[in-house]
């Protein structure tokens, strides 16, 4: 419950598997994945990579 | 402990359920594997896997689905195609195609993952690490920090008398951009640099080059552009790249000096060349552009550096090429990357003069212009004679004896805007055109110093807009009565081909595109 009585959905990031299928019916496009973002991926790379 | 990176993307369904059993097997997975779990292994672009090679990974592995079982449905070809084409690249490159490897697995084949995962890692441990330094920053040199009032100073933007001539004549205001040149150059003398429409609006510049054209204060506009995409790109390395970035990773990774490119490993033996030559043949990044398009768009631009070499051999010129050769620079320059640029130029410029290079000829009119102008405003003093094709073939030509074969088509030409407008010379491709025995040449309505730019350069800002100039151009062209365009620049070829791709409008701007070196050489003979 939010804080005017409403309800709101949130992912739970442990079983999240990111398979993105929630993207795809979302109606609001209030839904996304860090994963299928270049950018991300990207810095992701950087992390790893960049000494 | 080991100091070799491999890069694992790993779609997190098939492949990454039988990587879990191995984790919880507490399974022997070699130490330099890094893995990064991904939705589906098709949406790791050509960019994402070249960027990881830029920054110096030393092999990149892309596990995927077994076919059939994509969850997605097409993910699996997706990602075939997209390490086809990597690899080929790779080749090229002389980073070699076993760096970077495809796997498909199912959940239930942990143990032949495992393998797999063994048998990769010491593939690249034999291999070695990769000769690309790691963690590449787009800035690295300090001394060539950009400072604005500089910049606006050297292309005397204060000039500027707000006429309205730049907006009115660019070809983005054409297709209905919100934008303008002189608002920039308002905005920024204003110090108004960081607003978010300026920060945009330099990247979407075509630095075509028409503004200063007709500009009455001869502010040269894409030169001003191009000095604040270096001054901004050091605060927001932004670039807003079209394909990824692939292009521009692909040119950072070329300034590594200990890379063994192998630019021409594809040439056939019918051409003729001589490494003693003093004259070399510079061919340009047409081999790259080939394999990265040809899923989409059947781009064959190497074409045109075969029809230059049979043509430089009609008139018993064999010249020297360089097996390592890299690119000119001109789209990092031109991104705002100028350190990188200079990095490779001065690897050219020392490749050149390791094989005792007099002159350069070459029929790419980006890398034309790179070597004949910016080298030297760069700092980089070739000391040796750059010559277009063109220039040679009308010299050759005139001297008679020369005839070309009846072609039985109406033809146009596409200005590339390096040749045409920056450097002037509309007149050399339209001499050769009017020696052509063709049925006729219609110019389009825009052409010569005025043409309309073939929707992008320097890979930046692509958008609906630089389709519309596209859809535009073709129009004009088809509305000459022509049945074939000709071009004189790969990257006209790659962007117009791109338009006729359209699934709506594709059909009505068909048309036949050639370079005008493979008309020359298929037409050419002896008298």
């Amino acid at each position: 419950m939010n804080s005017v009585g409403g309800w709101f959905a949130a992912v739970d990031e442990a079983l999240c598997k990111g398979c993105g299928n929630c993207i795809s019916v979302c109606p609001s496009n209030a839904a996304d994945s860090p994963y299928r973002n270049q950018d991300y991926l990207e810095r992701l790379l950087e992390e790893v990579l960049v000494e | 402990m080991t100091d070799l990176n491999i890069i694992l993307f790993m779609c997190g369904w098939g492949p990454h359920a039988a990587y879990q059993t191995l984790q919880d097997d507490v399974a022997p997975i070699p130490g330099e594997i890094k893995m990064v779990r991904i939705p589906c292994a098709g949406r790791i672009t050509k960019a994402l896997l070249m960027k990881s090679f830029e920054m110096g990974a030393d092999g990149v592995i892309l596990l995927l689905c077994e076919a059939g079982s994509c969850r997605y449905g097409s993910g699996t070809e997706n990602a075939r195609e997209h390490v086809a084409d990597t690899r080929g690249i790779l080749d090229l490159l002389g980073l070699g195609k076993t760096r970077l490897q495809l796997g498909n697995f199912l959940p239930d084949e942990p143990e032949r993952l495992l393998q797999f995962l063994a048998d990769f890692s010491e593939e690249i441990r034999t291999l070695g690490r990769s000769p690309i330094a790691r963690g590449t920053k787009i800035i690295t040199d300090e001394q060539h920090q950009e400072v604005l009032s500089d910049i606006i100073s050297a292309h005397d933007v204060y000039a500027c008398q707000d006429c309205g001539k730049c907006s009115s004549a660019c070809p983005l205001t054409r297709a209905g951009k919100p934008f303008s040149p002189r608002a920039i150059a308002n905005a920024v003398i204003a110090g108004k640099v960081g607003d978010p429409s300026v920060q945009k609006d330099i990247w979407a510049c075509l630095t075509c080059g028409l503004c200063y054209d007709r500009c009455p204060s001869a502010v040269n506009f894409s030169e001003f552009i191009r000095d604040l995409r270096a001054f901004v790109i050091q605060r927001t390395p932004d670039k807003h790249a079209a394909h990824g970035g692939f292009f521009h990773s692909l040119m950072r990774t070329m300034t590594e000096p200990a890379l063994d490119i192998n630019h021409w490993n594809w040439l056939e033996d019918d051409i003729q060349i001589d490494s003693d030559s003093k004259t070399l043949f510079f061919g340009g990044c047409a081999p790259y552009f080939d394999i990265f398009f040809k899923q989409h768009l059947g781009v064959n631009t190497r074409e045109s550096l075969i029809s230059s070499l049979s043509l430089l051999n009609f008139f018993d010129v064999h010249p020297a090429l360089l097996r390592g050769e890299r690119c000119c620079g001109h789209d990092l320059l031109w991104s705002g990357d100028r350190d990188n640029f200079v990095k490779l130029a001065r690897l050219n410029r020392e490749a050149f003069h390791e094989q005792g290079i007099e002159e350069i000829i070459t029929t790419c009119p980006e890398c034309y212009t790179t070597l004949k102008r910016d080298y030297p405003a760069q700092g980089i003093d070739l000391d040796l004679k750059v010559t277009h094709l063109y220039e040679f073939l009308e010299q050759e030509i005139d001297k008679g004896a020369v005839d070309f074969k009846k072609i039985n088509k109406k033809l146009t030409f596409q200005d590339p805007c390096r040749l045409s407008r920056i450097e002037k010379r509309p007149d050399l491709p339209r001499k050769l055109i009017n020696r052509l025995n063709k049925v006729s040449f219609t110019e389009m309505a825009n052409w010569g110093s005025n043409a309309i730019c073939c929707g992008n350069s320097a890979w930046i800002g692509c958008d609906a807009f630089s389709k519309a100039l596209q859809v535009e151009r073709l129009k004009e062209a088809h509305d000459t009565g022509g049945d074939v365009l000709i071009t004189a620049c790969p990257k006209c070829q790659i962007h117009l081909r791109c338009a006729m791709e359209d699934p709506f409008r594709g059909d009505d701007l068909k048309m036949d595109l050639v370079d005008l070196a493979t008309v020359l050489a298929k037409t050419i003979e002896w008298e």
